[in-house]
């Protein structure tokens, strides 16, 4: 498989804090690649990292096969957009020439395709508007649309739906699920909103203290991801009583509710419960999503 | 680096900072020059433009100080510094190329207040009379002295990724030059000898006698270093026509140029940006 981002024991500290310690993670080409982690994980210090802002402490990274020691990394990173934290954009500019302004940094001979990059993030409407009277989400937008000026085939966003509104989110998702299907641009998003991200992403990082805990496809994320059956009883302590003996992986919810991993006979456990004077109130299957399989994988205790 | 400069250049030209302190400088040039005029009229004297010419100079290093920690501070307050290492711009072509603009806008200021000065002093006062090489000398230690401004500026305005702390440290900076300045020019300025009244048997008269605030040996040489060395106090020294060391003072603006220059780039190359 060919990779656009690799790093290997990355590691980059704050005096006596590690904010990477020897992370190891690889972003395929073409993948909207997740990057998923608490706050104060690692994530933006690693898209710092790759973006040339901040150099490692140890360890060494690769983008488009290019060394980060290597004089033509500079080339590489030509290959690539982004935004970090918050879109960089000058406030006092509009749109139009927030875009000339970047096309000028990257000697682009004329200003042809503004207009159409203009239209292609929906800020069509608002090219002469100054950028300091943006809603978040419009300078999200122009921040997108200025990383993508330099016509990209890699695009690492920080945050990206980090205070817009339901729409906004609906829009971003769009314009990502379009330039990875129809201009084949590999993602790197880090993002909190784990939900969002399981409806683009098509493989996952997983960040905790620093190191990859995890890496993994949608498609396996999927299988590993278990089934279970939500049940809600009268009695709580007897179906403890029928799990321990059954062997089976259980969560207790509440006085009256438990998850139950794995299979179970359905008719024998109901006759069982009956039998103790139980009974079972609803019963439903269901699934486990990103962010329960994150934080059974990282510990939810300290889950912020 | 030409990508940058271009791009840096079209943002100075838009700079509502830049054009006021242009508006400033005319400001202040014609004040100056319509007051001694007033002067020289009520007092039927002969006042030369020489004296004039180059009057802009006292309050050059506060102008610089603002346009120039607002142009670099607006690249970290806005986060498009970013989008220059983004692209691949190495780290030494964008300080360098922010040194540029910042001197050329110096450069720019300086010249700008001549020609005010000119335009504005010729009518009222004459051509100036000194030498045209003395005139050259100074152009050229004023020019270098706004660069000196700019560099020490524009290492500050890298270094610091705050643009409310730049602006601040820059004014500061200027504000305690400029006072610098005044306090080494008046006690460089003491007279050798004074006038003292000396009063004997109740009768009052007047004795020539050794001033004792006049500096002399080392102390003076470290003084006058210090007024020959500050970009604040070259600019007293040029504004006031009394530079003693015209070479010198080219040679240190040089010197400040230099350090600063390669000091910042230095740091600025290991400097993390968030």
């Amino acid at each position: 498989m060919e990779y656009v981002l690799t790093t290997q024991a990355l590691s980059k500290h704050y005096g006596h804090f590690k904010a990477l310690d020897h992370l190891n993670m690889k972003v395929p080409k073409g993948a909207i690649y997740g990057f998923v982690g608490k706050n104060g994980a690692g994530k933006t210090t690693l898209i710092r990292l790759i973006c040339g802002l901040q150099s490692p402490s140890e360890g060494e990274y690769t983008l488009y096969g290019k060394k980060n020691t290597s004089k033509s990394l500079h080339d590489a990173r030509r290959r690539m957009g982004a935004v970090v934290e918050t879109p960089s954009i000058y406030l006092n500019m509009t749109a139009e020439e927030n875009l000339k302004h970047q096309y000028i940094i990257l000697g682009k001979p004329s200003f042809e395709g503004i207009d159409e990059l203009l239209n292609l993030v929906g800020l069509g409407h608002a090219g002469r508007k100054k950028a300091k009277n943006f809603s978040l989400g419009m300078r999200q937008r122009l921040g997108i649309a200025i990383a993508l000026a330099g016509d990209p085939d890699f695009l690492v966003l920080d945050e990206p739906i980090n205070g817009l509104d339901p729409q906004g989110i609906i829009e971003i998702r769009e314009l990502i699920l379009k330039l990875n299907q129809e201009h084949q641009i590999t993602f790197l998003i880090s993002s909190h909103i784990l939900d969002e991200l399981s409806r683009l992403a098509t493989h996952y990082g997983f960040i905790e203290k620093g190191h990859i805990v995890r890496e993994i496809s949608a498609e396996e994320l999927e299988a590993a991801c278990r089934k279970c059956m939500h049940i809600e009883v009268s009695d709580i302590r007897a179906l403890i009583r029928f799990l321990d003996k059954e062997k089976l992986d259980y969560k207790i919810i509440s006085d009256t509710q438990a998850d139950i991993y794995g299979h179970t006979d359905i008719t024998d456990m109901t006759v069982k419960l009956a039998e103790e004077d139980c009974k079972i109130i609803t019963i439903n299957e269901k699934d486990e999503s990103l962010e329960s399989y994150y934080i059974r994988l990282v510990g939810g205790e300290d889950y912020e | 680096m030409s990508k940058l400069l271009v791009s840096n250049f079209i943002r100075i030209r838009c700079s509502l900072s830049f054009c006021l302190s242009l508006a400033f400088i005319l400001v202040w040039n014609a004040f100056m020059l319509f007051s001694s005029y007033e002067v020289m009229t009520k007092y039927n004297e002969k006042l030369a433009l020489d004296g004039m010419l180059f009057s802009f100079l006292i309050i050059i290093g506060i102008i610089l100080s603002v346009i120039i920690s607002l142009f670099i501070g607006t690249d970290y307050n806005d986060g498009t510094i970013r989008n220059k290492i983004l692209v691949g711009h190495s780290r030494q072509h964008i300080y360098l190329s922010n040194f540029i603009t910042c001197a050329l806008v110096g450069v720019i200021l300086s010249v700008w207040g001549i020609i005010v000065n000119l335009a504005i002093g010729v009518p009222l006062f004459g051509t100036p009379e000194m030498a045209l090489n003395g005139m050259t000398l100074l152009i050229a230690d004023t020019l270098l002295v706004c660069i000196a401004y700019a560099s020490v500026y524009n290492m500050i305005g890298m270094l610091c990724s705050s643009k409310s702390h730049t602006v601040m440290i820059c004014i500061l900076i200027s504000v305690v030059l400029f006072f610098a300045s005044v306090y080494l020019y008046s006690s460089l300025s003491q007279p050798e000898i004074i006038d003292a009244a000396v009063s004997v048997n109740g009768n009052f008269s007047f004795e020539q006698m050794p001033n004792p605030m006049y500096l002399t040996g080392i102390k003076r040489q470290i003084y006058q270093f210090f007024m020959d060395f500050l970009p604040s106090g070259q600019c007293a020294q040029i504004a006031n026509l009394e530079v003693l060391h015209p070479y010198r003072l080219g040679v240190y603006s040089i010197i400040i140029i230099a350090v600063t220059n390669l000091f910042g780039l230095f740091v600025f190359n290991k400097k993390d940006i968030k």
